[in-house]
């Protein structure tokens, strides 16, 4: 390597102080300005996050933010060159660290997965997208999962309620997330185990309403195949409607 | 040759580019780093100003002069992307933005030194030839120097001679140094390798405290940079310009009003029988 051990050991001396606010011992013309490159790094990072996690910032008191941004620049090592996936980064900081239970804030984790969900999902990679030959459904007509979705499962209803009143109603929540095909923007849905469970053998094997049914109602302990039939058979249309299933 | 200028492409008035017939810039230039891997919304708004307008490509996070390894994949997307919106023009800072195998975005200032010189000298070389395309570099505005060995004028110099870089000048940038470390911005200029500049940039800055500005592309361009625009390009063949506006966006009528007036000041000097007065 052509640059000298001296000079990468100042190069990163600087950048660890504008991580950690932590004065480094290095010859510098204008040490009163010193704190502005700091500053602006952490103005970077913080309104990212803040366009990122509008609830999360609005739910956590300012100092409880402020740690969180903190120790998020001072211990986590940045890996993404595009500053814009970085909530990505954050958001498993966050989860990994157990925040939720030092600000005893039950919801913290699923409220920060809900939120850089709907980013994720808003800026997910183009891919080839299945032509909507037909919205006439019927159950014995092969379905393909529009490719922009996501299904949470959260123990909070974060998504339906503001966080303080979500955390007094833990449970089991499935939240299905998905990109309007025509417009881009991202909707939700609540969704039940059983749409899970049909949506996800769609979407593994492209297959009809009625391929599902048997190993659906077998695995649900449910005898009645015709209730269940008319029951999803709904679910379905208005999913073919929201080209959310599309006919293949 | 016409003159050119052009503006950073934002999303903050990205549908003023595709839906407002007084807004034309010549050109438009973005950061593929805040474009690269993204769908959706935002990728249908960046195809449909890419049928309507050239780019040029600025760069945030390549980090020439970090300490660690140049980041290959990153690098693999970046080709990707020039290639997808037939890039010409792709540049990035004398700086850098990430060590200890962790990035900062933001523009950390290079120890002025020469073991640093030839470190950058030949990751910028591996990036040409793996880009198959002139990696262009610009002068950083920075608020103090870091152990410094040499001047800013001095490693600015040795970098583009040993790379054989282009050079993209950054006037404001000049600006705010001059005013910052207290040197002659006008002779600084005239002392740059300016045979090798392929491209300019203008922007606004804020005043902090007394003696110190931050280069902020938040403000209009005021006249003292304005003027040592005019004292540049009489020094330059003509390239092209770009009105950099990143923060506390303006109606887009003053920034049309900016552009003209860098385009008025580029049309006396190079389209009206220019001459090159060194």
């Amino acid at each position: 390597m052509l640059l000298h051990a001296e000079t990468k050991e100042i190069q990163e001396t600087l950048a660890s102080y504008c991580r950690n606010g932590r004065v480094p011992s290095i010859n510098i013309s204008r040490p009163d300005a010193l704190k502005h490159y700091r500053r602006l790094i952490r103005n970077v990072i913080t309104n990212t996050m803040e366009a990122a996690f509008p609830i999360t910032y609005q739910w956590l008191d300012l100092n409880e933010w402020d740690q969180l941004i903190d120790e998020f620049m001072d211990e986590h090592d940045s890996q993404t060159p595009s500053v814009w996936k970085l909530p990505k980064e954050f958001a498993q900081y966050v989860i990994s660290r157990n925040y939720q239970q030092l600000f005893d804030k039950p919801a913290l984790n699923d409220l920060i997965r809900f939120e850089w969900c709907e980013v994720e999902i808003h800026t997910l990679e183009d891919v080839a997208e299945p032509d909507v030959v037909s919205l006439e459904f019927t159950a014995d007509k092969k379905l393909q999962l529009n490719p922009y979705h996501q299904t949470l499962e959260l123990q909070f209803p974060i998504h339906r309620l503001v966080a303080n009143e979500a955390q007094l109603q833990k449970g089991n929540y499935f939240v299905f997330v998905y990109r309007e095909l025509d417009t881009g923007k991202v909707r939700f849905l609540d969704i039940s185990p059983l749409h899970v469970f049909l949506l996800k053998k769609i979407n593994q094997h492209n297959i009809s309403l009625a391929d599902v049914l048997p190993d659906l109602c077998n695995v649900f302990k449910l005898r009645d195949v015709d209730v269940v039939n008319k029951h999803l058979s709904v679910f379905c249309r208005d999913m073919v409607d929201k080209k959310i299933l599309i006919i293949t | 040759m016409k003159a050119q200028v052009g503006i950073g492409f934002r999303r903050d008035f990205a549908d003023e580019f595709i839906d407002n017939p007084e807004f034309n810039p010549d050109f438009i230039e973005l950061a593929p780093e805040n474009w690269i891997g993204m769908g959706g919304y935002w990728k249908k708004k960046l195809d449909t100003v890419a049928e309507k307008y050239p780019i040029t490509c600025h760069g945030l996070s390549l980090s020439i002069g970090s300490p660690d390894d140049l980041d290959m994949n990153f690098l693999k997307d970046v080709k990707d992307f020039l290639n997808r919106y037939d890039v010409k023009i792709y540049s990035e800072h004398l700086s850098f933005s990430k060590a200890a195998n962790a990035h900062l975005y933001d523009l950390l200032p290079i120890p002025f030194r020469q073991d640093a010189v030839d470190h950058i000298a030949a990751r910028i070389s591996i990036v040409h030839d793996y880009l198959k395309r002139p990696l262009v570099i610009e002068n950083v505005s920075y608020y103090t120097s870091v152990e410094a060995q040499m001047s800013e004028l001095e490693f600015i110099q040795k970098v583009v001679a040993k790379s054989g870089c282009q050079l993209l000048l950054d006037v404001n940038n000049v600006y705010v140094n001059a005013f910052n470390h207290q040197y002659d911005a006008k002779a600084f200029i005239s002392q740059l390798p300016l045979d090798n500049v392929a491209y300019i940039h203008m922007a606004g800055h804020e005043k902090v405290a007394p003696d110190l500005i931050i280069d902020t592309h938040g403000e209009a361009i005021i006249d003292p940079v304005y003027d040592l625009f005019d004292f540049t390009v009489q020094l330059l063949h003509p390239v092209p310009v770009l009105l950099e506006r990143d923060f506390n966006i303006p109606e887009t009528s003053e920034l049309i009003l900016e552009m003209e007036r860098l385009k008025s000041i580029v049309k006396n000097r190079w389209e009206a029988g220019y001459a090159v007065t060194r």
